[in-house]
């Protein structure tokens, strides 16, 4: 744990003060870097379309992921099947999947135009639009629920069975049975659920590098930082980025915690 | 027959005999020898020799008799011929047991990729004390990886790189000197005379060659004939100016069956200017790529800018970037434009459809003439090698004239940067008829891509992605421009 996370990030948090063009020993420049990432327009453009990508993609995911695991967990036959299925995709490498989609976009033989034009909708450009570009990133991201569907799952099957029949006593009906005794309990998993996948969205690399590279309006911080690293070999700088993404994931993660006393309800303190 | 014996000296004219140095070499298996030289048969000379000088030589020139002349002439000429001194070489000769194992990095196409596994087997059965180690990496990610293996000092011992990234390399001090090295190499014409002069300065720092470039070229016009038949146009010529590309293209473009008149491939990158500017008297940088303020937003390249933007955002002729990209084929070997600047390597791909009837013709002029972009590739020797006489020898057998005409005359995929090795490409199988025009654009009007400087990289980066904002109607030209100066300035640090 601390050679392979550790050692690096106490690196990076170093190397942030140097000018270190990768080919060539680095210089010390103090807080250079991080006053240069003030005036980088690319930079405040890339915080921005990562904040875009996180306020469309973690409500997205967690509803999606919700929705899947409260499917799956109903007694069913074939239940362990759908499970496996909206699973898969949380195992497969994140690059195939790219490809998957990349191609599901296309414009003129893509899967989703085509059932546009099954109910006479006009075809989009998708990730080729710079309009639609990062929507389709974020729709795209809710392909992968797999992991936050078992943890919901998990949470799902905590829940007491006699609080259920607590309300079933009182005539409640499933929309009241979900409102007041699944969504209650399940607030500290929604709570962790929400924390994780926002540290995640933050992280954001894989798709948009197959998919567009940054292009179009979907340069996010994560991709940033790659090109600056090893594009423009500016290790330096990159790092400097780097520093910047953790304390943003870190503060905003704080502000999640804070805010969770609101909502989140823990049964062994009676509540809160 | 394996593919090297195709290579005959029948086909090559003027070249001395690949790994003559390596025959040598391994007959006197595990000693130092001193390397004899061959060289081209048009000077026919004895050269020196451990220390041994020759003086002259003679060179008997005979008019031999014509059917139906009466005079039949023999004339012989004593010439005198100032000897080379050609400097003593250690040359790798490794004994049995040492066997080495050199490394190799390229990338190449899928589909150009068994040539060099077939080379890279013949060097082995020449050497059998040299193992090849070979890596290939998609164009995409080829960069990216060698910048860190340069970063890690485990670049592979002879590694491809391409002009317009070379010079990061050079100034950190990647490459061991190949100066001395390359007084070996006299097949063909030898360093001075055989390699195009053009490419030499950005091998070259301080007198010292550090990597060889092996093509060179650029795009000319290209153009699918089935939409000249269609529209009963005649085919593109000399005579082309830009607005008939222009007007032409109007003609047949048919967005909605993804049929335009022009694509482009070459804005915001390495060919911008040559292609784009230069025939209206444009600059995108200064050329000692030192200023940009003043040159990019001058009236001549916002207007050559503005000419070749309405392409795609006033007469949309021309699949925008997106367009492109989501065609899933090369929009020229899809049959999905009428015309392209091609380069010489994309020969291959336009054939691979065997529906496409194309040929090239010499690009377009504008007002002030007819320009266009080249660009070239090399190889070179990483510093951190521990084999640098064995990689040597492997980097001499690719880059020489019969190794050149290999692994891109014979194969129709480059102009090649030896003189020696360009004789057969008008002839390689798969080439346009118009294939002459590709020559005589890259030794006419064809001018270096930009930029050849230390960060390159990112000011293409940069400057792509800017531009094709713009193409994509994001931003306007002039917004454009302004942010592209701004962004690109304090990067300029000078050839």
């Amino acid at each position: 744990m601390v050679l392979f996370w550790g050692v690096p990030i106490i690196a990076s948090f170093v190397i942030s003060f140097f000018d270190w063009k990768l080919l060539s020993p680095g210089e010390f420049a103090g807080v250079e870097n991080y006053t240069k990432l003030g005036t980088d327009r690319r930079f405040k453009a890339a915080l921005w379309q990562t904040i875009y990508y996180t306020l469309g993609s973690v409500p997205l995911n967690v509803l999606v992921a919700l929705a899947a695991a409260i499917l799956v967990n109903q007694k069913v036959r074939g239940v362990t099947l759908f499970r496996t299925l909206f699973y898969l995709p949380s195992v497969t490498a994140g690059v195939a999947i790219s490809i998957l989609w990349y191609w599901m976009f296309n414009p003129d033989f893509g899967l989703f135009n085509w059932f546009l034009g099954l109910i006479g909708v006009p075809g989009i450009g998708w990730i080729w639009d710079r309009n639609w570009a990062m929507p389709s990133i974020i729709l795209m991201s809710a392909w992968s629920i797999g992991a936050n569907m078992v943890i919901f799952l998990a949470g799902l099957q905590g829940i007491p069975e006699h609080l259920y029949d607590a309300v079933d006593v009182d005539g409640a009906t499933r929309y009241q049975r979900f409102r007041h005794v699944t969504l209650p309990m399940l607030s500290p998993v929604i709570f962790f659920v929400s924390v994780i996948t926002v540290v995640q969205s933050f992280q954001i690399f894989t798709n948009i590098y197959v998919m567009t590279r940054g292009e179009r309006g979907t340069m996010v911080l994560a991709l940033y930082l790659f090109f600056k690293g090893f594009e423009d070999l500016k290790m330096g700088y990159a790092s400097a980025i780097a520093v910047i993404l953790f304390v943003i994931t870190g503060v905003i993660a704080l502000l999640q915690f804070r805010l969770s006393g609101a909502w989140v309800y823990y049964e062994e303190e009676g509540g809160q | 027959m394996g593919p090297l014996g195709r290579i005959t000296r029948r086909k090559v004219l003027g070249t001395g005999l690949l790994g003559g140095a390596s025959t040598l070499a391994l007959a006197a298996c595990g000693e130092t020898v001193v390397e004899r030289v061959e060289v081209p048969v048009e000077v026919i000379k004895e050269v020196q020799v451990a220390g041994e000088t020759v003086v002259q030589e003679v060179e008997v020139v005979k008019e031999v008799e014509v059917p139906g002349e009466t005079v039949v002439k023999e004339v012989e000429v004593v010439k005198e011929v100032p000897v080379e001194v050609v400097k003593e070489v250690e040359v790798f000769v490794p004994a049995e047991a040492e066997k080495v194992t050199i490394s190799t990095s390229h990338s190449w196409p899928e589909h150009r990729y068994q040539e060099q596994i077939d080379f890279d087997d013949l060097f082995m059965g020449r050497h059998p004390n040299i193992e090849i180690d070979r890596r290939n990496t998609v164009w995409a990610e080829y960069w990216t990886k060698t910048f860190a293996q340069a970063a890690a000092g485990t670049l592979p011992d002879v590694f491809y790189n391409q002009d317009t990234r070379i010079a990061a390399f050079l100034s950190s001090d990647s490459y061991i000197g190949l100066t001395d090295y390359m007084r070996q190499m006299t097949d063909g014409y030898g360093w001075e005379n055989d390699f195009v002069d053009l490419l030499k300065p950005i091998v070259t720092r301080d007198g010292e060659v550090y990597a060889i470039p092996y093509d060179w070229g650029g795009p000319v016009l290209s153009y699918n004939k089935a939409y000249f038949d269609d529209a009963g146009s005649s085919y593109p010529d000399a005579s082309w100016m830009n607005t008939d590309v222009l007007e032409f293209s109007k003609e047949v473009t048919v967005a909605e069956d993804r049929k335009w008149g022009f694509a482009y491939r070459y804005w915001g990158n390495w060919g911008h200017e040559g292609i784009y500017n230069r025939q209206f008297g444009g600059r995108w940088i200064s050329d000692d790529e030192l200023e940009i303020s003043g040159v990019m937003d001058s009236a001549e390249t916002l207007a050559s800018n503005e000419f070749w933007s309405n392409f795609a955002l006033v007469d949309k002729v021309t699949p925008n970037p997106a367009d492109e990209e989501a065609l899933g084929v090369h929009p020229m070997t899809g049959g999905h434009v009428a015309m392209y600047h091609a380069p010489p390597w994309q020969a291959a791909g336009f054939n691979d459809n065997p529906d496409l009837d194309w040929d090239i013709a010499p690009s377009e002029s504008g007002p002030e003439g007819q320009f266009g972009a080249a660009l070239g590739s090399n190889y070179g020797i990483a510093k951190n090698t521990e084999h640098p006489d064995a990689a040597w020898q492997y980097l001499s057998e690719y880059m020489s004239t019969e190794g050149m005409n290999y692994m891109w005359t014979y194969q129709a995929t480059a102009i090649c940067a030896r003189k020696s090795a360009q004789l057969g490409f008008p002839s390689a199988p798969g080439q346009p008829d118009g294939v002459q025009h590709w020559i005589d654009a890259v030794n006419t009007y064809l001018v270096p891509g930009k930029p050849l400087s230390e960060n390159s990289n990112e000011i293409l980066r940069i400057n792509g992605e800017i531009m094709r904002d713009m193409i994509l109607g994001a931003t306007t030209l002039q917004e454009a421009t302004a942010q592209a100066v701004e962004e690109i300035e304090p990067l300029l640090v000078g050839l």
